[in-house]
């Protein structure tokens, strides 16, 4: 099988599969625009914005999907109201970690272009916010309330103009 | 510190994207200065949301100012749909207009009713709305309505209904120079438009009181004339100037309404446009407007799917339409006869509904009646028509 050598920000180098790898669209870009040789053993791919402890999270988590069907972008109604429900319990089991890395594996995601980690960390960060008030998603966030009590009822004045398409 | 200070705005939607609208604008805008901002560049978000500037109270004009005054400010929710539907003052009015002047982001806008002092007509200066595409206006002054129709390029669907409430025929309905050219860089600036509805007289003169068609980018899908008033008030040149448009759109039109139209008119639509699909139309055939259709030289129109014809009552006269529509497959009609029955069931094969204007229970039953008997005598004719009333006089 196959592999590539994949670089921490910290300098970590990581083996893995050339499929897992290519779970990443700004990898298979990488291979291909920048002519790194699938074959040469030796070349190594840098990835400046991503940590060793995340790295190797993200790899775990392609390792487990990689064969798992592209889903067609066509299909997906931007308007519409996305399911939460539906994450996997392996999904959900594998971002049971703090707040920090959940956040950085969004990140992650986001620059190493890998939508369906993408889509199930964004699930997961909509669930921590559904059905709370402002205050317990402060809390849980850990966010400062900087309105004035005047600018918060204006804003609560605007929303009752507000109605849904 | 707050997490999501370090996700870029795309990733925010598509976590907003997992949340119910009315959730991310009751709770989420509430958490903190920078959810309310990042909520209102949303794009996902504000396209689901429409401000509607009704008001709880109807005279709390000053509360509203200060809310307009509030969401001029820098940092206000890029609306994507704004919908005024009461009556401002003039106060609010001009609130509102300059509100209107920061909502760069603004793609449809309905706007029922502005009031305006004519001291401050100036105040109501050049409007930039560039991404708007849908425009529906009704009890709009003249100056105010032209400013909007010039606020963007991207026009799809305008609908200008009445300037105001009521017309009447001693008045002068007279275009200025300035409507006519308004009404001129309207149409040489919107190519995409493909809905145009026109009401009332003065919104009719300020087009067709002159030849626009060689100013005329669009290609229209829709065109629907409301002017409510009698047809002999068309004048020959109006008329002339009203075909000259419908033939730069001959080739596009696929749904025509018009009420006041004569004989040219009605010749034109049947016979010059090859792409209709559905026609309306709001005319009496009564005295002094009376014409036999049969002498009109119209054509069969083999792809009329749709045909309305709420005010023509007398059979006679709707046989003499429907010759003309063989394949309808929806038709509106003023009255229900049972030899209209007679006729749908035996001529129209592929008649789906049929729906009539006037609630007369005792005949409207009569006829479904009579439907269900013929369907048991008689098996070869068309046996999926569904009647129905439709009540539209509110």
């Amino acid at each position: 099988m196959q592999t590539i050598k994949l670089q921490s920000s910290d300098n970590e180098i990581f083996e893995c599969d050339l499929a897992v790898a290519k779970c990443s669209a700004t990898i298979r870009t990488m291979l291909e625009d920048l002519g790194i040789d699938e074959n040469s053993e030796d070349e190594v791919v840098p990835l400046p914005n991503v940590n060793s402890a995340i790295l190797r999270k993200v790899i775990q988590f392609c390792t487990y999907h990689k064969d798992d069907p592209v889903p067609s972008s066509t299909d997906d109604d931007e308007n519409k109201e996305k399911r939460t429900d539906d994450i996997t319990s392996w999904d959900a089991d594998f971002l049971k970690v703090d707040q920090g890395t959940l956040f950085e594996l969004i990140l992650a995601a986001n620059y190493l272009d890998i939508r369906s980690l993408l889509d199930v960390t964004c699930k997961t960060v909509a669930n921590m916010i559904k059905g709370k008030t402002p205050d317990e998603i402060r809390k849980t966030f850990n966010i400062k309330n900087d309105f004035t009590p005047a600018e918060e009822e204006q804003v609560r004045k605007e929303n009752t103009w507000c109605e849904e398409k | 510190m707050d997490p999501f200070e370090k996700l870029p705005e795309e990733i925010f939607d598509g976590i907003l994207r997992h949340i119910d609208i009315n959730d991310i604008l009751f709770k989420l805008s509430l958490v903190s200065k920078k959810w309310y901002e990042i909520i209102g560049k949303s794009s996902v978000c504000m396209d689901k949301v429409k401000l509607n500037l009704r008001a709880n109270r109807k005279t709390d004009f000053k509360e509203r100012i200060e809310l307009l005054e509030w969401m001029s400010k820098k940092e206000a929710r890029k609306y994507v749909h704004i919908k005024s539907n009461c009556l401002l003052n003039e106060n609010i009015s001009l609130e509102f207009y300059k509100f209107l002047k920061t909502c760069s982001s603004l793609e449809s806008l309905n706007v029922r009713s502005i009031k305006v002092d004519q001291d401050q007509i100036d105040k109501f200066d050049e409007l930039s709305i560039p991404k708007l595409e849908s425009l529906k206006l009704m009890f709009v002054p003249r100056e105010v309505i032209n400013r909007f129709i010039l606020s963007s390029c991207n026009l799809k669907k305008v609908i200008l209904w009445n300037e105001v409430p009521l017309s009447y025929d001693n008045l002068n309905y007279l275009p200025t120079d300035s409507t006519i050219e308004c009404v001129r860089q309207f149409m040489l600036n919107n190519q995409y438009l493909e809905e145009l509805e026109i009401q009332g007289r003065a919104n009719f003169y300020s087009f067709f009181h002159q030849d626009i068609s060689s100013y005329v980018k669009c290609q229209l899908k829709k065109f629907t004339l409301k002017i409510e008033m009698s047809p002999q008030l068309l004048t020959e040149s109006q008329e002339d100037n009203f075909l000259k448009f419908l033939s730069t759109q001959a080739e596009s039109l696929e749904h025509v309404y018009v009420d006041v139209c004569g004989k040219n008119i009605l010749e034109y639509i049947f016979s010059k446009l090859p792409q209709l699909q559905s026609i309306r139309f709001d005319i009496e055939l009564r005295d002094p407007n009376r014409f036999d259709v049969k002498e009109l030289n119209l054509q069969k129109c083999e792809k009329i799917s749709k045909f309305e014809l709420p005010y023509v009552k007398l059979f006679d006269d709707v046989e003499d339409y429907l010759n003309l529509v063989p394949n309808v497959k929806h038709l509106l009609i003023g009255h229900i006869v049972p030899r209209l029955i007679d006729y749908a069931t035996t001529h129209l094969h592929q008649l789906e509904k049929l729906t009539y204007r006037y609630d007369d229970c005792a005949a409207a039953e009569g006829c479904q009646g009579m439907y269900d008997n013929l369907k048991n005598e008689k098996p070869e004719i068309n046996k999926n028509i569904v009647l129905s009333v439709c009540n539209d006089f509110l």
